[in-house]
């Protein structure tokens, strides 16, 4: 069972980059994107329903300063909509943010679902974190 | 003996100035310590009138007194509550405090005049209020029945009497009308009352001053027991200065809460807004090298033009966040100006070129000229229309831009409204907020921002109404500045 990977970023050179270098580091067959929070929510976590692709296990990288909902109240959201779940999908989150800010890491820090956090840009060096945050869902 | 040998043995073991006077005035007996005090001798005195020791504005109506005293004698100090004194031989006043006594020699009523020199006490009494008054803290004496018995100068300054106007008066006279009755109840309390204290420690203590205003005050008191009598000593601090201090304190405070508010507000968007596009333009810089090794030459193009795409926005970004620092710290001059040329400047720069036509519906109700920071002026109007042209909606027939205006007193109001798409109302609430983008139309998303920084600036306000449905009207109220070029004009 492979684990689909989304980018949610409202800037469309981190998305790009973020494809680039895990598709160069390889084993990420499935990468998506998500525009917004609010698109996120709407394509892969509908209200009070399923998720579309039940088996699936989904990491998330997730920026912060968005557009509309930001990275965390969107974190949030997911977690009260798969709450509703008869069968909620294997979920994590890697905050990916170009703030270091104490603030920030903080909030991540108290959200069960956040199980990494990367400044960006996203570097060769932390790809190991992603494939290790991947064997974690998929368990 | 004889009654006058009597007193003649009496006079000379008297340890204070004694003078035995005749109906007539005339001085029949006197101690040695009068002669010494008056600097006379015994035979220079003796037969002479009494009036002779009565200092020059006194001695003339000396004489009616001393009838008087012999009409209806009493034991009584002579001069009761007045300044008295006598006149020496080389004519130096001394203050004195005189005795009387009416006595029978040999059948005869005579006066018995103890006279003490009270220059001592005189000049204790008038190098403490010589202290007193050189106190900047108002001190009031007051005496049983509430009387005032002593006030320095601090305290009649402070009340705007003199301080002659204070002595003998109510108290209450210093109190304010509300608390009138029941300072007087609390007074007679306080006189049995042996320990200091303060009066009604808080914030709503006031003293009545001449002209009627309130003053706010901190009052201590002091029981203090004197040859007259229990009394108390008031000290009055006026707390005007430091109210007026600490309203300044409260401000500064609010000012640094301000600024500290915007400074961290300041780290957290450097940490956001300035620190994004640098970390996503060193990542392209990072997939640029490896493509250059790579030799893809084509990729590495096109993720230069990209890098310098961001580059650029950024760079906006930052000059937009500078202007807003800049706000309050830079003063815009005030210009006269006709709103109108204004705005059509504006449009051909922002909405000229489009492309299908906007149309722009003036309708300005104000009078021109107007007198405003014209650099301020721009810059909100320009965010305004621009954010208007930005997000115009394509799927309609037609778009317009109004602008209109209408001036009450000196306040002018300016509308700007579209047929637009309108604000989501989720996204309402951050319209002002610093670095919250609406959506990817958005730019540096600090228009409004500045828009509305400038705004409170001058003192004015802005307000929207938007919806889903489409349409916006931003409304912006500004003071007008005074100016008589302006009036001229009209």
């Amino acid at each position: 069972m492979s684990t689909v990977v989304i980018v949610v970023d409202d800037e469309e050179a981190d998305r790009y980059l973020v494809r680039r270098r895990l598709l160069k580091a390889g084993g990420f067959a499935d990468i998506r994107e998500a525009t917004s929070g609010d698109e996120l929510l709407q394509e892969y976590f509908p209200d009070a329903r399923a998720m579309v692709e039940p088996a699936t296990s989904v990491l998330m990288l997730m920026d912060v300063n968005m557009h509309g909902r930001d990275g965390f109240e969107t974190i949030e959201e997911i977690q009260r909509r798969m709450d509703g779940y008869q069968n909620p999908p294997k979920v994590a989150v890697i905050v990916y943010s170009s703030s270091g800010h104490t603030i920030d890491r903080a909030k991540a820090d108290r959200i069960h679902l956040v199980k990494g956090y990367i400044t960006k840009p996203l570097e060769t060096a932390h790809i190991s974190l992603v494939r290790q945050v991947c064997e974690l869902i998929t368990g | 003996m004889n009654d006058l040998e009597k007193y003649q043995v009496a006079f000379r073991i008297a340890t204070v100035p004694m003078l035995l006077v005749s109906q007539a005035g005339e001085i029949i007996l006197a101690n040695d310590l009068l002669l010494k005090l008056f600097g006379y001798a015994s035979e220079e005195l003796i037969g002479s009138s009494v009036e002779r020791l009565v200092p020059g504005a006194a001695r003339q109506q000396h004489p009616e007194f001393r009838s008087a005293y012999f009409r209806v004698p009493a034991k009584r100090n002579m001069g009761d509550g007045r300044e008295l004194s006598g006149i020496t031989r080389s004519g130096q006043e001394i203050p004195l405090e005189l005795g009387l006594e009416r006595v029978l020699v040999d059948g005869q009523a005579h006066a018995l005049v103890l006279a003490v020199d009270i220059r001592k006490r005189k000049q204790q009494q008038w190098r403490i209020s010589l202290v007193m008054d050189a106190a900047t803290t108002a001190m009031i004496m007051v005496g049983q029945r509430g009387l005032i018995k002593f006030a320095n100068k601090a305290a009649a300054t402070l009340f705007g009497y003199e301080e002659s106007e204070l002595l003998g008066e109510v108290v209450e006279r210093l109190v304010p009308a509300d608390v009138k009755k029941i300072h007087s109840v609390y007074r007679h309390s306080y006189s049995t009352s042996l320990e200091p204290r303060p009066i009604a420690p808080g914030p709503d203590l006031y003293g009545l001053h001449r002209n009627g205003d309130l003053i706010p005050v901190e009052i201590r008191l002091t029981p203090v027991e004197t040859p007259d009598g229990r009394m108390v000593v008031c000290t009055i601090i006026d707390l005007r200065d430091r109210m007026a201090a600490e309203r300044a304190l409260a401000s500064k405070n609010r000012q640094l809460a301000e600024l500290n508010r915007e400074l961290t507000d300041f780290a957290y968007s450097a940490s956001h807004d300035l620190k994004a596009p640098l970390a996503t333009i060193i990542g392209l810089l990072n997939l640029i090298q490896e493509e250059l090794e790579d030799g893809d030459l084509q990729s590495a193009v096109a993720h230069v033009a990209k890098t310098l795409t961001i580059g650029v926005r950024s760079a906006n970004k930052i000059e937009s966040l500078l202007q807003i620092a800049q706000v309050s710290s830079e003063p815009v001059p005030v210009e006269v100006f006709n709103l109108e040329s204004v705005i059509a400047e504006i449009w051909q720069d922002l909405a000229g070129a489009l492309e299908p036509q906007i149309n722009l519906v003036l309708s300005l109700k104000h009078r021109e000229p107007l007198a405003l920071e014209l650099k301020t002026l721009k810059v909100i109007l320009e965010n305004l229309v621009s954010n208007a042209v930005r997000y115009r909606d394509s799927s309609k027939a037609e778009n317009f831009i109004g602008i209109s205006s209408k001036q009450c007193g000196s306040q002018i109001s300016i509308a700007v409204s579209d047929n637009g798409i309108g604000i989501p109302a989720d996204k309402q609430k951050y319209v002002f907020d610093r670095s919250i983008p609406i959506d990817e139309r958005s730019g540096s998303g600090l228009g409004l921002v500045l828009v509305k920084k400038h705004i409170d600036r001058l003192g004015g306000s802005i307000s929207f109404t938007s919806s889903d449905a489409g349409g916006t009207q931003f409304v912006v109220s500004l003071p007008l500045v005074e100016s008589r070029s302006c009036e001229d004009k009209a």
